[in-house]
């Protein structure tokens, strides 16, 4: 079966709703603790904005050989702990990322690093949309890795759970030939 | 799907911190927590 543009983005609009259903069932487990439940409600807080990315996605219509990021991890760290989460680009393509999401906690410093760059630091580049969901918009395409450098300097244990948006585009060789889909979708831009 | 990596530091030092140590160090402060929320509820 062809795969168009907007069936690519059903799908992609398909995984965030997987991914999120793991995490709340990943948290669900964790709701004997204060900070997990806090978590959870931020998670839930993110479906409202799927309506909001179906119709970016629809805009959009990537090409059909790019590879959709919409990926997260969680993990619980404790006061005075800093976590570095790392997205390691494949080799051979650039990852479009077009956003990174993570929960918002008070005492807490965030930054973000592009390609071994540093690109965003809390209070500067956080737009804080939701009540506590921190959302950050690298302003580039990144080749290598991009880093969150969370610190928890709260008294309490924190659940951070990173969201990781976008997609990745294969490197284009000298002499590649650009398929129709691929112009017109510059053309759009 | 790419896996993301997970690096934990002591804030403070900038020590890497093992697997271990930070699973004693998230288990000791839910523990204190427990104590701190035991002892609040037996003095209500």
């Amino acid at each position: 079966m062809i795969e168009t543009p907007k069936q690519t983005a059903v799908d992609r609009l398909t995984r965030i709703d997987e991914l999120l259903v793991q995490v709340i069932e990943l948290l669900k487990e964790m709701k004997e603790d204060r900070s997990g439940e806090m978590v959870l409600e931020e998670l839930r807080k993110l479906n409202k904005y799927k309506e909001l990315e179906k119709r970016r996605w629809e805009r959009f219509n990537p090409a059909k050989d790019d590879e959709p990021i919409y990926d997260w991890t969680a993990i619980e760290t404790a006061p005075g702990e800093q976590v570095t989460f790392t997205y390691p680009v494949p080799e051979g393509f650039i990852f479009h990322c077009d956003r990174i999401q993570i929960n918002w906690e008070d005492d807490c410093t965030y930054q973000i690093f592009t390609d071994s760059e540093w690109t965003a630091q809390t209070d500067e580049v956080i737009q804080d949309l939701g009540d506590h969901v921190a959302i950050f918009r690298p302003p580039k395409k990144i080749r290598a890795q991009v880093e969150v450098v969370v610190v928890n300097n709260s008294i309490n244990n924190i659940i951070f759970v990173p969201f990781f948006g976008g997609f990745i585009r294969k490197i284009k060789r000298p002499g590649y030939k650009k398929e129709e889909s691929e112009i017109d979708i510059e053309e759009e831009e | 799907m790419v896996k993301i990596g997970v690096t934990i530091k002591d804030a403070k030092t900038g020590k890497v911190l093992s697997k271990e140590e930070h699973d004693k160090r998230v288990l000791d402060q839910k523990k204190k927590e427990a104590e701190e929320k035991k002892r609040e509820e037996e003095n209500d």
